[in-house]
Formats: C-alpha cells, structure tokens, sequence
C-alpha cells in the first residue's frame, strides 16, 4: 500500500462551526495502480487530492491521517512537505495555461523542479528538461523549451506539465482532470501518454475525473465520491459491470446515455448536487436517490463490503430482500 | 514594436504642443502687466513702454503666439523678464537641482512601497499589514505643505538634525560644478563630507514627497502581489517543490510587476508637482522655485517652460514604461508589434 488515507474530513470555518466539504473518507491505492477518483463538481474531489500534497486551501481545517510510505503528511509542516513535492509525489492540474508561469520560459519552469531539489543545476537541469519534454513526445523539444506558455498549444501544455511533475522522479502522480480542459483527440494521446509513462516509470496514478469515459479508459480500481463522502469504491471493472449504489448506476446510465447520443447531453440523475453546507441529513444522496426510503433520510449508510467493492448505501441496486432486512 | 514606439513619440510631441499652446493662452488671460511690474511703481510710463517693446509684450497676441512659438521650434523658451536672461540659461541652472530631488526620491519611494509592500502581503489583513496601512495612510493625509513644515520643525528647529533651504550647507564650498548634480559633483571632487552635506539637505524634502505617496503606491503594489499570489501557477510552483521565497521573488513578483509599474508611472507624474510644490515650501533652487518666483512677479515665460519641461518629463517616463512592458511580460509583446 503506498498510500493510505483514514477518515479525512477537510472543512471550512465559517462563524457557527465548521462546514465540512469532504467527510471522514477512507481509501487505500496499491502500489503502480491506476486510482480514479469520480464525482459530480462540488464532491471534494480536488480537496481530496490535493490535500494529499499538503495543497489544499490556507483556509481549510484538516484532520484524519494521510499516510504515504508510512509516513504521515498530514498537518505535517509545509517545510517538510515541500521535500517531498515534486520529488516524491508529482501534480498535475485541470487548467495547463493558468498553471504554467506566463512570464517565465517552459523548459525554465520544468528545470525548477530539479533545481529546487538540488537534483540539478544550471545548465545540466536545462538540458535535462529538454530531455523529459523528448519523453512526454514533444516534437522539437528543444525549441519548446524556450518557448513561453502562450505560444504553444493546450495539448503541448499538459504535457509541458507532466514533465515538470515527473522530472524529479515521483512515485505518485496526482492527476487533477488532466484531460477536461482538452479536446477529444488530444485527450486520447494524453491517458495514452500517462499509462506510457506510468509503466516506464513504475508510477502509482491517482486520477481526478468526472468523466466516465476517462474511467473505462484506465482505470484499475474507483472511488466514487457524492458530496464528500465515499458512496462505493474498489475494482473498476466489478463497479462498472455491476454498479451496485444508485448513485454509480445513474453516473454510469448518463455516460451511456451521451455515448450513444453525443448531442443530446442527457442527464439521468434528477436535480443537482447539494453545495457547500447545503448537505442533507442521512444519506447524502437521498434527494435524488430513486431508491431512497425512510431510513436513508435519517440514517447515514456505513461503508459495507459487498463482493469486490464496498459500498456506503441502505438498498444497493440488485439488493435482495435479505440484505434489505439486514439494513 | 519600433512602430509602435515612434507613434508613442509623436503622440507625446503632440501633447507637449498643446500644452504649449494652453498656458500661453492661460498666463496672456491674467490681467496683469509685467513690465509694469518690472519697472516698478515710480516707473514713468515711457520706461514701462520701452520694457513692453523689449519683450515684445506690446505687439497682438497672435503676433506674440507665432513668434513664441516659432521659437520654441528652435527649442528656444523665451526671455525672463525678472533674471532678464534666457528661460533656457536659467533651467540648465536650475533643472540639475529638481532632478536630483526628483530621482532621489522616485528612489527611496521605489524601495519603500516595494518593501512594505511585500511585507504587508505576506499576511493580508494580519497586523504588520494593518499597521502599515495606518501609517502610509496617515502619511498621505497630512497636507503636503503641512507636512513638509511639520518636518522641518521636528528637525530643524526642535532636534538640530538636518538643515533646511537650499542644496547644500551655506558655510562651505561646494564641489566644482561638472553635472549639476551634486550627488555626483561631490563624488567625482571625492569629498565625503560635500556628500554628506549634500544628503543631508535632500533628507527633508525627499521625505516630504516620498511620504505623501507612499500610502498610494503601497497600496497598489500590495494589491498586485496579493492578486498574483492567488493564481494557479503559484500552487503548481508550490507543487513542485519550491519554497515561499523562490515563490514570491521569482514568480508572484515578476508578474505583480506589470501593475505595479503602470501604478508607478502614475505616481510619477504626482511626483513632478510634488516636487514644485516642495521646491517652493523649501527654499529648494529648481525649476519649481523659479517658476514660482517668475509667476508671482507675472513672468511668463518660465511658467510655460516648466509645463513643457514637466510634460515632457511625464511623456519620456511614459515611452520608458512602452519599452520595459514587453520585457517584463512576453505576451505583452504580441501587441505592441
Ligand atoms: N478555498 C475554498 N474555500 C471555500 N470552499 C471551498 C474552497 N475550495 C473548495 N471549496 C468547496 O469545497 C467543495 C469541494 O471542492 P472540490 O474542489 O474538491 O470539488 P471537486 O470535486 O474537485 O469539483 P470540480 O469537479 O468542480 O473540480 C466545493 O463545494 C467547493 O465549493
Ligand atoms: S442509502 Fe438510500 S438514498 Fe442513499 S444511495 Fe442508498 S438507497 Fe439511495
Ligand atoms: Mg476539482
């Protein structure tokens, strides 16, 4: 296990208590797998993931535990997550053109990382640069190293990014929506790209998604997450064949449902999800769920192994009337 | 770029013109005649007609606006009637002296807004941020006239630290005259105490002006800085390892820097009629000084020099910011070619 993450609750102080965004999660990502991380915007999936790398928001209270090659990150000072930044635990973002420094030179940004682990200095970190953007397959890397990041493309970006994440050598990539921001094509080469790098590289990938195509893509176990709880989580394949939480079920109708007619992006799940403080009693998805009954509206449903997966839900989908007596 | 540049410079032709053009209108409007004035009250009327046609000051006014301005293609600013030399003998006299003050304190206000500013933007609304915010503040509410006596009370008359009047201490000798600049004239005669001298009599009026800026330039500059600290690439920087310094000097501030300086070009032009105002509060020998003396006698051609020469000061300091922004941000660049 390189990563595991116990009961991390991420809130925000607001005057009458705490708002919490993501809800004591737990989840464990086994050493070169591929982690995805699913969820409607708003679910704490960014938080989650960032927080990971001590990121998440100055203003955000954290507690449970992060434990990464045990050794806890948690609350851990920022001087000495800054040493493992980088060097040991890569990122990528959502938006490359705002997370690239518009004033400074590509290759300048991507030799920094090795600069600021004393890995390399000067000229030989430069050239080592140039050398990880010939690895993410940059055409003419050498020319894109001097180049500034408004004068290359969004597809060049990202991969300008990735290899600024991996040119010190990290085990763990965290991946936030590295392929939202791009064009259907692209985003193909760029999940190519990653799944490349992570078997030369022997990377553990954790995945920000949420999009359900990017998860049949790659995918070795999910976390599906609803309004900063853990709904089901374990074995891609098993959760896709057979989602057994509505709200999977409905996260996988829709993505069918839009495969099949791109146009017409048709949502099966009813409403929206519950901001920031706006959570609802019991179980987070009731509102929409369309299973729910009584008990899901007072009760929160705890996590439950049910097969390859564990699941946080009162009546799965499928369920049979024992595990309904059970509940 | 190139281009662009020399239409910048024709525009800042342009305005110096108009700025011509308005204060000789503006300075022939004020009824008052300074021949009169000149040649005093028991004057006889043919003394006082003989220094008008001296100057010229009898013949219409369109005659008297073609012929000044004919001149000043010349680059000629017309006589004083109160030195009763050339406007532009007298500024090579006097200019030295309100650019030495002028860029002695463009300097010291640089490096404090920069430095408070940075300091308050390591903690926004923390206490450091808030106290400097009160003091820079308190330093701009203060009148400037108020403030530069209140500072010459505090260390002239009370503590006998620093000297007020003039540019340097009346007692000793100043330094051969090479470049007017006494900074300079006292480093290249290499005498540490005409130096000193020197400094000191900068200290008070400098400070004047810089205070009463600095709550304005403090404030943008701040601002700047804390706007940039928010964008995404200072997490990714944060990402990879950098630490809070690295993050602040190479990142945030490179592009704090293109605001900032927009908000220092400002300030320079408050500047340039800081510095008159100071000069006359001061007793300081620059142009401010004599165009004040020039104007309370109805001397005109002075008064329209310092706004041209003022003007131009704030059209070159202009076309200097065009060619820094490329440099300081490369999208800038796109646009300006
Ligand atoms: N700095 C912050 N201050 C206050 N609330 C925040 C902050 N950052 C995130 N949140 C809130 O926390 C919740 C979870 O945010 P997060 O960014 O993790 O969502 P996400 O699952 O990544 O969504 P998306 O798909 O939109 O990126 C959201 O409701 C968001 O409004
Ligand atoms: S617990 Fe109830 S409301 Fe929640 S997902 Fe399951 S059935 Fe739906
Ligand atoms: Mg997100």
């Amino acid at each position: 296990m390189i990563l595991s993450v116990r009961d991390l609750s991420i809130g925000f102080r607001r005057i009458g208590g705490d708002l919490p965004a993501v809800d004591k999660i737990s989840f464990d990502v086994r050493e070169g797998e591929t982690f995805v991380i699913i969820g409607e915007s708003g679910s704490g999936k960014s938080l989650t993931g960032m927080s990971i790398a001590g990121l998440q928001p100055a203003t955000s209270v954290t507690s449970g535990s992060i434990r990464f090659k045990e050794r806890e990150l948690l609350n851990r000072p920022d001087a000495e997550l800054r040493r493992m930044r980088g060097r040991e635990i890569g990122l990528i973002y959502q938006d490359p053109l705002g997370s690239l420094n518009p004033v400074w030179p590509v290759g300048d940004q991507i030799a920094e990382a090795l600069r600021a682990h004393g890995l390399a200095s000067g000229a030989a970190a430069a050239r080592r640069a140039v050398e990880m953007l010939d690895r993410v397959r940059i055409p003419d890397p050498a020319r894109v190293a001097t180049a500034y990041p408004h004068e290359i493309s969004g597809g060049m970006r990202q991969r300008a990014m990735i290899a600024m994440a991996l040119i010190a050598g990290p085990s763990l990539l965290i991946a936030d929506e590295p392929t939202t921001a791009l064009d259907v094509t692209i985003k193909a080469q760029m999940l190519e790209l990653l799944a490349e790098l992570q078997r030369e590289m022997a990377l553990t990938i954790i995945l920000i998604t949420h999009d359900m195509g990017v998860v049949a893509e790659v995918a070795d176990r999910i976390l599906v997450m609803y309004a900063g709880r853990v709904a089901e989580i374990g074995d891609a394949d098993a959760i896709m064949r057979t989602p057994s939480h509505p709200y999977t079920a409905a996260l996988m109708t829709s993505a069918m449902i839009s495969e099949a007619e791109p146009k017409q992006q048709l949502n099966a799940i009813v409403g929206v999800a519950p901001g920031l403080g706006s959570f609802p009693d019991g179980c987070h998805f009731h509102p929409r769920c369309p299973l729910a009954q009584d008990d899901c509206r007072s009760f929160v449903p705890p996590l439950r192994r049910l097969g390859d997966v564990a699941l946080a839900c009162h009546h799965p989908v499928g369920s049979d009337t024992a595990l309904m007596a059970e509940a | 770029m190139v281009n662009f540049l020399l239409k910048r410079f024709a525009w800042g032709i342009l305005v110096l013109l108009l700025v011509a053009v308005i204060t000789f209108f503006l300075s022939r409007v004020v009824p008052a005649d300074p021949a009169a004035f000149l040649a005093g009250q028991n004057a006889s009327e043919a003394t006082v007609q003989k220094i008008r046609a001296e100057y010229g000051l009898d013949r219409p006014l369109t005659e008297q606006f073609v012929s000044y301005m004919v001149g000043l293609s010349k680059g000629d600013l017309g006589q004083s009637i109160r030195t009763r030399r050339s406007v532009s003998t007298d500024l090579a006299q006097y200019l030295p002296a309100t650019l030495e003050l002028l860029l002695v304190s463009f300097t010291i206000y640089l490096i404090a807004s920069f430095s408070l500013a940075v300091t308050a933007a390591r903690h926004p609304g923390g206490f450091v941020d808030g106290a400097i915010r009160l003091l820079t503040m308190v330093g701009t509410g203060i009148p400037v006239f108020w403030l530069g006596m209140a500072l010459q009370f505090m260390f002239f008359y009370k503590l006998h630290w620093l000297p007020i009047g003039a540019r340097f201490p009346i007692r000793e000798t100043a330094p051969p005259v090479v470049t007017g600049f006494l900074i300079i004239d006292s480093m290249l005669a290499g005498s540490p105490s005409a130096l000193l001298g020197t400094l000191k009599h900068l200290a008070l009026p400098a400070l004047t002006i810089v205070i009463n800026l600095l709550a304005v330039g403090t404030r943008l500059s701040r601002a700047a800085l804390i706007q940039e600290q928010s964008r995404l690439y200072v997490r990714t920087a944060r990402g990879k390892g950098l630490g809070p310094r690295v993050i602040l000097y190479k990142h945030v501030l490179r592009n704090a820097l293109s605001p900032i300086l927009t908000a220092t070009t400002m300030q320079f032009g408050y500047m340039i009629s800081w510095v008159i105002l100071v000069e006359v509060i001061f007793d300081w020998p620059g142009i401010g000084l004599y165009a004040y003396q020039s104007f309370q006698v109805f001397d005109y051609s002075p008064v329209i020099a310092l706004a041209i020469v003022s003007t131009a000061g704030f059209v070159l300091i202009n076309l200097l910011m065009d060619i820094l922004y490329p440099i300081i941000d490369p999208r800038v660049q796109s646009v300006g070619s």
